[in-house]
């Protein structure tokens, strides 16, 4: 019997197996940030367990609120910032060089075909995207993995996704996992890793793979997961070039992670994508999705373009050229938040920032911001948002910017 | 841990003395943070019966170090039914996997399950205390 992507990687790393369909796992990396990680490091130190499995495959990061915006939220950083320096965690970046997890940490090179990795964060499934096991875990996980390096799964079970056919022009990957969130539901993949193959997934940059995977979780998915291949092997070998005699030799490894073809799943589904429509969601739910067109007579307050889903160099490039010799509207509030320094560097080499200043936007430093209601760009009671990403090729001022999530304040509970 | 005490909630005269929670069904929905096992744990209470639970928050339980134990319908209206309002006492004996609840001087055994694991991280207090002495 041959096996999935997910379960080679799981049989590759398991240590115990303590009771039935519980799996104990050896972990790869575990990666932090100041919101979670606080709670499980006074945890630890209450138990006198105040250790680390191994600094070096521990990654921190402070980006949910950063600036701090108050002395609580300024203590949930000093909190993870002394915990790092007192345990020596070498990769550690604070304000000046930290940007949204999900984005920074690939950016660095942490994050390898085969991996398993977890976080305090449900949006960790980003970085199947790599071909890596990657989930989001509660505090007894985190401190767990900080504390031994494992983490318990049930055994995994997987829905294959074949995304086949042609994207259209003006039509992205946040359009493709909206339209499979709308389709599945918000419990439609529960307990299930999200196996995204196909042609338009092959076709995919490590952008949009990450965009694809990082929502896995909103249809319920313990995981998304891409196969690694030529595409990821050119993305990290500036990181790996030193593992492997050439480029075909490190896809050749890559490839003894692909799902098997006779490897059993849960269900597969195929979706032809060559009529997708740009998509947006509206209420709560992350299935409650509509083509764009259907929306044109919201009335927007502000618009968003950034986040862990959508706040990389090629999300602002596409944005730019929308916004490109335009304004927003003044009743509009626009906020641009790159993800990365290094996105925030090459948006400003590239004369992208000045598009967004150009046209009215607030460049702010990279956070998670006003995508996670928490800091910066809190809407008021009663005003609409979109976010995470947000453009239509065809129509601008005011009335473009509706693309994906609009929501209603306040924002998440 | 005081705030996120509910509000409107009473420790006091709600829970004061009370160490157990034997209810109906899905206890636990959209619980899924620890927070949800500790603000029992920070009111004496370490054990929840109910008819099932929400899966998140019975792992969360048992990794904390808690017990969040399933009965059949009937068998729990059957305990409220001869219990419910009175001065009860529950026993839990982990060796038999059994609750003996006594009131007004009746006793009455009920048997309950536990697997192996879930045995062993109550045991041993939990899934941190489990695994850093396990792996």
């Amino acid at each position: 019997m041959g096996k999935t992507i997910a379960e080679k990687i799981f049989d590759a790393h398991r240590v115990d197996n303590p009771a039935e369909d519980i799996h104990v796992i050896r972990l790869d990396a575990v990666f932090c940030h100041e919101i979670t990680t606080p709670v499980a490091v006074n945890d630890l130190v209450s138990r006198g367990k105040d250790r680390v499995f191994d600094p070096d495959k521990i990654k921190v990061v402070i980006d949910h609120v950063s600036p701090a915006k108050d002395s609580k939220t300024a203590m949930q950083g000093k909190i993870l910032r002394d915990w790092a320096r007192r345990h020596k965690i070498p990769h550690f970046f604070d304000i000046g060089r930290n940007g949204i997890c999900h984005a920074l940490f690939p950016e660095m090179g942490f994050v390898r075909p085969g991996y398993t990795i977890i976080m305090g964060d449900s949006h960790t499934c980003t970085h199947g995207a790599f071909g890596a096991f990657a989930a989001g875990v509660g505090t007894t996980d985190l401190e767990v993995g900080i504390l031994k390096g494992v983490c318990a799964f049930h055994y995994p079970s997987t829905i294959r996704i074949d995304i086949t056919g042609r994207l259209p022009e003006g039509v992205f990957a946040k359009d493709v996992i909206l339209f499979i969130i709308n389709q599945l539901g918000v419990n439609g993949a529960t307990n299930k890793v999200l196996e995204f193959a196909g042609p338009v997934v092959d076709a995919m940059s490590m952008e949009s793979r990450m965009t694809l995977c990082n929502m896995a979780v909103e249809a319920g998915g313990t995981s998304g997961i891409c196969y690694p291949d030529m595409t990821t092997v050119e993305y990290l070998w500036r990181f790996i070039k030193e593992e492997y005699a050439d480029k075909a030799s490190a896809f050749d490894y890559f490839k003894t992670f692909h799902s098997d073809p006779d490897a059993r799943y849960d269900r597969v589904i195929e979706y032809d994508v060559s009529q997708l429509e740009p998509m947006a969601t509206f209420g709560y739910k992350p299935d409650q999705v509509l083509p764009v067109r259907e929306m044109t007579s919201t009335k927007i307050d502000q618009v968003y373009i950034g986040s862990c889903t959508n706040g990389r160099i090629e999300d602002l490039r596409i944005a730019a050229q929308v916004l490109s010799g335009k304004k927003i509207s003044d009743s509009v509030r626009g906020i641009v938040s790159p993800a990365t320094p290094e996105a925030f560097r090459q948006a400003m080499e590239e004369g992208v920032l000045k598009t967004f200043l150009d046209a009215g936007f607030c460049v702010t430093n990279p956070t998670c911001g006003a995508c996670l209601g928490m800091s910066n760009g809190v809407l008021a009671e009663g005003e609409v948002e979109t976010y995470f990403f947000s453009i239509d090729p065809i129509s601008i001022p005011t009335k473009s910017f509706r693309r994906n999530i609009s929501r209603k304040s306040p924002s998440r509970h | 841990m005081e705030d996120i005490k509910l509000e409107g909630f009473d420790p006091q005269r709600d829970i004061n003395g009370k160490q157990v929670i034997i209810t109906r069904a899905n206890f636990g929905c959209g619980s899924s943070r620890e927070h949800a096992p500790w603000a029992l744990e920070v009111n004496d209470i370490h054990l929840v019966v109910a008819e099932n639970f929400a899966r998140i928050f019975r792992q969360n339980m048992f990794n904390c170090g808690m017990m969040a134990v399933e009965l059949p319908g009937r068998t729990i209206d059957g305990i409220l039914k001869e219990f419910a309002g009175k001065k009860t006492y529950l026993e839990t004996d982990l060796e038999k996997n059994v609750f003996i609840l006594t009131a007004d001087g009746h006793s009455q055994e009920v048997p309950f399950p536990l697997s192996a694991f879930d045995r062993s991280l109550v045991m041993t207090g939990g899934w941190v205390e489990y695994a850093d002495a396990k792996y």
